[in-house]
């Protein structure tokens, strides 16, 4: 189970997060949606311990550890992938490389080369992406929608357990939308992970059912509903969905 | 990195590694000469070239600062119409090291194209950049840039979220950081001399 109680976080001197709380019990599906510069990809963030922002109080807890004690790759190894807004490239570190040394060091087992590319190759065909990027440098050259399916191919490599989507969707075009999501829900049923999407378009939960839709705003949740209040989002705007009182508030 | 648009005669490479004998070079008419350079430990040097008409000049400088060295590169451009690039990428791991690079284009020469680009990362060591551009014409287009730092933050963060321990994360960008200077070909004489060391 992975649970935040009572996260307050600043990045700048500006309070991002103020008394944040959230629970994602194992295999559920979880959305937030919030307006630019809210502070969803800070979560996200922080959550990895990125040492860019300053946690003030609360708990981040995951499988009963708390994440605020362990460094970034150790939450990796505790099994959480963030793929970012906007994965970097990093030019001479090749995705293969990466990914090998990754399992190395991780899984302290010798890794069958032969087994290893066979899986990537595969991945990469299932996400109808080119097999030509296992070998080429970290997102170097690959387009915004590239990347994304690259992100996905470390996911399927890395086997995480919660993994982070943060606008995933953004893009992709109708076409890679669908394959992303078979890809994700695919992925989902085997390995019965927990998700936490950031989007701004409802779209992308046609295709991903999730369990709950959450509204951030001022620091922490605000609405809680299911996939129809996404819905209201998109014909309303958050404004006028942040006002209504029908279901799906529990708050 | 550099773009050929021109085709010279004869087109040199010496490639050197853990080998700190002071070279001493001149780059003919017509002709490109291409000096790799990769130390394990980075030793007291000196490189001094001589270029004269329509050539092209680039030395690749790399490697590991582990005990106190000064480096020298000197560059005399004689002539007019040449190309001249130095690049260093140096990992400070201990002690200290000066690089100085001085590029000469005198008063009479014409049309020659200069760049410098010294990059450092500082571990537990540091080092002085020391780029010299003396040029006394106006018909020269020099540039030079030095940048010391750490690590990229971003790219530690990238790597780390994925599983990777920092001291493995800054393993594989220390070597991608001296690897993007230079040709497969050399790479791969590295790459031979490792598998023979170990
Ligand atoms: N590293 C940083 N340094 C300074 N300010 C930051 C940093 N990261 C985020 N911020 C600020 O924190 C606020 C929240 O940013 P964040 O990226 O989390 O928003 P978001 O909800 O993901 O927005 P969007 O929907 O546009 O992606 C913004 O005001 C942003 O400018
Ligand atoms: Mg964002």
């Amino acid at each position: 189970m992975f649970k935040i109680m009572g996260l307050t976080a600043k990045v700048d001197n500006n309070i991002i997060l103020n008394d944040f709380n959230m629970e994602i019990n194992d295999g559920e599906i979880h959305v937030i949606m919030g307006h630019n510069g809210v502070g969803k990809s800070t979560l996200c963030k922080i959550i990895m311990n990125d040492e860019n922002y300053d946690i003030l109080n609360g708990k981040i807890l995951f499988n009963g550890k708390n994440l605020r004690d362990l460094k970034t790759y150790e939450i990796a190894r505790e099994g959480i992938m963030l793929i970012s807004q906007n994965p970097i490239a990093i030019e001479g570190v090749t995705n293969a490389e990466v990914l090998r040394t990754a399992l190395r060091e991780t899984r302290n087992d010798k890794i069958n080369i032969f087994d290893f590319n066979k899986k990537m190759e595969e991945v990469c065909d299932k996400l109808k992406l080119s097999r030509d990027f296992i070998h080429k440098d970290i997102n170097v050259g690959a387009s915004g929608g590239e990347r994304k399916k690259i992100e996905l191919l470390h996911m399927a490599i890395l086997e995480p357990k919660f993994i982070m989507l943060d606008e995933i969707d953004s893009g992709l075009d109708v076409d890679a939308i669908k394959d992303v999501a078979s890809f994700i829900n695919e992925y989902h049923k085997e390995t019965k992970c927990s998700i936490l999407i950031i989007t701004h378009h409802p779209n992308i939960i046609d295709y991903i059912k999730p369990n709950y839709v959450h509204i951030l705003d001022e620091g922490h949740i605000v609405k809680t509903g299911d996939y129809l209040l996404a819905k209201q989002i998109e014909k309303y705007g958050f404004v006028s969905t942040n006002a209504m009182t029908e279901d799906g508030n529990h708050e | 990195m550099v773009i050929m648009n021109k085709l010279y005669k004869d087109r040199k490479v010496i490639n050197i590694i853990d080998d700190n004998t002071n070279l001493k070079i001149e780059v003919e008419k017509d002709n490109m000469i291409i000096i790799n350079c990769f130390f394990d430990n980075i030793q007291d040097m000196q490189i001094d070239v001589k270029q004269f008409d329509d050539s092209y000049l680039v030395i690749n400088y790399a490697g590991f600062i582990r005990e106190n060295a000064n480096v020298n590169i000197n560059v005399d451009v004689i002539g007019n119409n040449n190309k001249t690039v130095v690049n260093t990428r140096t990992i400070s791991q201990k002690n200290h090291a000066t690089f100085e690079v001085k590029i000469k284009a005198n008063e009479s020469t014409q049309n020659n194209d200069i760049i410098e680009d010294l990059k450092a990362i500082n571990e537990e060591g540091t080092v002085t950049f020391l780029p010299v551009l003396q040029v006394d014409t106006k018909e020269v287009n020099a540039s030079h840039f030095a940048t010391i730092g750490g690590f990229d933050k971003n790219e530690l963060f990238y790597l780390e979220s994925k599983g990777l321990s920092t001291n493995k994360a800054k393993d594989i960008l220390k070597r991608s950081f001296i690897e993007n200077l230079f040709s497969d070909n050399f790479l791969k004489m590295l790459n031979d001399r490792k598998e023979e060391h170990e």
